[in-house]
């Protein structure tokens, strides 16, 4: 476990840096001048490009631009927006915790809902809750996003009345920002109220980004429950008598749940950056929107930093589910 | 009669693939207190169906048709859960031929041994840690302590095994079945084996099913054998009497091949009958150097008495 943790560990900065030049390289891969951007657009002179061109430094060779852009990354300086001309790093702060918030609730509502579905589904084979699993994960598959958020708007917000949307709280209203998470903050502020009013915005979008982990969670651990229910070691558990919820719930999940903590690496990163259209749809104020407009506006750097975020937050993850790999399988904790 | 530890009725497994295989086709057999019991026969002739059969634990697409298996007196066909559940591991344990996917690999072996106890009401903790302490002491198991905080990798391969054995005696069953419990180990391991499972039974009078298709090896546990084939048993006795006297024709013909000398593994010439079809009479009848007309319109029944077999040319003669 020691010697994986520490191979893990020395890889680490490598990968990071592989990381950081394919997000140097793909930005100046996509079509598009920033320097043109910047300096006005379709309209600018040549002469007002080139200018541009060389206050950015962008008609350095490649290599030296890198080691410039690594120097600044080192720093903290993730640039700054041509548009608002305000520090890259401190717009990411202020509209990551949003992000995180409800990727957050996502998640929380999704894997429990997700695990007990595919499990429900794996044990009872062929009827309804394996139906209804593999209904439920077929729309959150093959239904867009902004599609399934517009169909629950309709449906409880504006039909039903129950819910609000669009935004975090009530329009007109604020919390003292603390932690940047709106629950945590309106808490922190001893406003019960207006909590309960938080989790009303939250619960619309929360449950349309949780489509995708319940529907992964729920195939994951169908499948690797399915498996493992028929594996020679089930077999024995079942021979000896053991209580069919000690086979299932204990000596099969423990082996199946092995890939589910894959799944949940990949999950995290993809439910903070691939909110996207749901972010837009509920004018929620985090990294999606913001990425959005800046794709829109062709604002490099903060397309290129918050594409190294979400490429970092991945590998520290698929990090993560290494490393409780280890912990949860003696045998890949032994070969370390 | 009381002595009667396992006694299986006309037992009939089919499984309902398509076209429905009936791997079980009408065994009958007893097994006495302390007695060890040989099945043999080809490869797929139904003996594993038959173990499972005899804990009631048939897996679908397969189910036990008809006919009836009491385990220490109590019914296992039609039992509910919770009665099975009380048979198996306790009554009746089971040993698998493959004892390295048939642990837990994420679990220590001890803690599998533990639970076994534990779900049959065995003790507290405490107790049950020294009780299993004691069991792979029993098995043979050096530095008992140690290796009871092993997982199953860290284990080799007749280790496992050992450790499947102490799991099967943990509760004192009457029966265990061990269905091929060497073929996955090397030639020396597997005599160890076996001089384990005789020990235990001298010492504890359990009952022994000892499946394989490898009749020396059942000439040296048993007491008795039963010979399968087409998921039926075509001849039964003691084994001494067997092996000196057989009279199927298809026992004959094993022993021949078994204790030819010949290293190489041959097998007898032809093929055992498609268990998806009826068959009409005698289903060694294609195989038969004896066979007559008789064989192919009735099917020779098993007779009464020590020494039983299903051939109408011995009966005739
Ligand atoms: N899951 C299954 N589905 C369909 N048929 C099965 C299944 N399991 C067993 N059978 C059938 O039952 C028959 C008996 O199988 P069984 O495993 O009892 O043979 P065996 O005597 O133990 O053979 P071996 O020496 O190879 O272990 C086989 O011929 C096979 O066709
Ligand atoms: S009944 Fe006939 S075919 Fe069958 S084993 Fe006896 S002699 Fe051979
Ligand atoms: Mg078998």
């Amino acid at each position: 476990m020691r010697r994986l943790l520490r191979r893990r560990l020395l890889l680490l900065p490598v990968t990071l840096l592989g990381v950081t030049l394919v997000t140097f390289l793909a930005i100046h891969l996509i079509p598009g001048d920033p320097a043109e951007v910047l300096a006005g657009g379709p309209l600018a002179t040549p002469e007002a490009v080139e200018a541009m061109r060389t206050r950015l430094g962008l008609d350095r060779p490649l290599p030296v631009q890198y080691l410039s852009y690594l120097g600044r990354l080192l720093r903290g300086d993730l640039g700054v927006s041509l548009f608002t001309g305000r520090s890259v790093a401190s717009e990411i702060g202020e509209r990551f915790p949003a992000s995180l918030e409800l990727a957050a609730a996502a998640l929380l509502l999704g894997l429990p809902v997700g695990t007990a579905l595919g499990a429900l589904a794996a044990t009872r084979r062929d009827r309804l809750p394996d139906h209804l699993a593999r209904v439920i994960s077929l729309v959150g598959l093959s239904l867009p996003s902004f599609w399934l958020a517009l169909l629950l708007v309709w449906l409880f917000a504006v039909k039903l009345g129950r819910l609000p949307f669009g935004g975090q709280l009530p329009p007109f209203t604020e919390v003292p920002r603390r932690t940047g998470l709106v629950v945590v903050d309106t808490l922190l502020a001893g406003d019960p109220g207006l909590t309960l009013e938080a989790l009303r915005h939250l619960v619309l979008p929360a449950v349309t980004l949780a489509f995708v982990p319940i529907a992964l969670t729920s195939r994951y651990t169908r499948a690797a429950l399915a498996e493992e229910l028929a594996s020679p070691h089930v077999r024995t558990a079942r021979a000896f008598g053991l209580p069919e919820r000690v086979v299932v719930w204990r000596y099969a999940a423990r082996n199946a749940m092995l890939p589910l903590v894959t799944l949940l690496g990949i999950l995290l990163p993809a439910l903070l950056g691939g909110a996207v259209l749901i972010e837009v749809v509920f004018s929620w104020p985090g990294l999606g929107t913001y990425l959005l407009l800046a794709i829109q506006s062709r604002d490099y750097a903060v397309v290129q930093a918050v594409t190294l975020l979400l490429a970092v937050l991945y590998v520290l993850a698929s990090l993560l589910v290494d490393l409780s790999y280890g912990l949860l399988d003696p045998r890949v904790r032994e070969r370390g | 009669m009381n002595d009667v530890v396992l006694e299986v009725e006309d037992l009939v497994v089919e499984f309902d693939t398509r076209p429905p295989v009936r791997a079980v086709r009408g065994v009958s057999f007893q097994v006495r207190r302390g007695e060890r019991v040989g099945i043999v026969g080809e490869s797929g002739c139904g003996k594993s169906v038959t173990a499972m059969a005899l804990l009631g634990l048939v897996d679908p697409p397969g189910r036990i048709v008809s006919g009836s298996v009491r385990v220490a007196g109590v019914e296992v066909v039609g039992a509910p859960p919770r009665e099975l559940r009380r048979l198996r591991g306790k009554e009746i344990a089971m040993v698998f031929q493959d004892p390295t996917t048939s642990l837990n690999p994420v679990f220590r072996v001890g803690r599998q041994i533990a639970d076994v106890l534990a779900y049959h009401g065995w003790g507290d903790p405490r107790t049950r840690a020294a009780r299993v302490v004691e069991l792979l002491r029993r098995v043979g198991i050096p530095d008992p302590e140690r290796r009871a905080r092993a997982y199953p990798h860290e284990l080799s391969g007749g280790m496992r095994q050992r450790v499947m054995i102490a799991m099967a005696i943990a509760n004192e069953p009457a029966i265990v079945v061990a269905d091929e419990p060497t073929t996955a180990l090397d030639v020396t391991v597997e005599a160890q084996i076996l001089l384990l499972l005789d020990e235990l039974v001298e010492r504890s009078r359990t009952a022994v099913v000892f499946i394989s298709h490898d009749l020396r090896v059942v000439s040296e546990v048993c007491d008795r054998v039963l010979v399968f084939y087409a998921g039926r048993i075509v001849e039964e006795g003691d084994l001494a009497e067997v092996f000196a006297a057989p009279r199927h024709p298809y026992t004959r013909a094993l022993l021949s091949l078994a204790f030819s000398g010949r290293e190489a593994r041959s097998s007898i010439p032809g093929a055992p009958p498609d268990l998806s079809r009826p068959l009409a009479g005698c289903p060694f009848a294609p195989r038969c150097d004896r066979r007559a007309e008789r064989c192919d319109r009735e099917p020779p029944l098993l007779g009464d008495g020590g020494h039983r077999f299903a051939c109408w040319y011995e009966e005739a003669s």
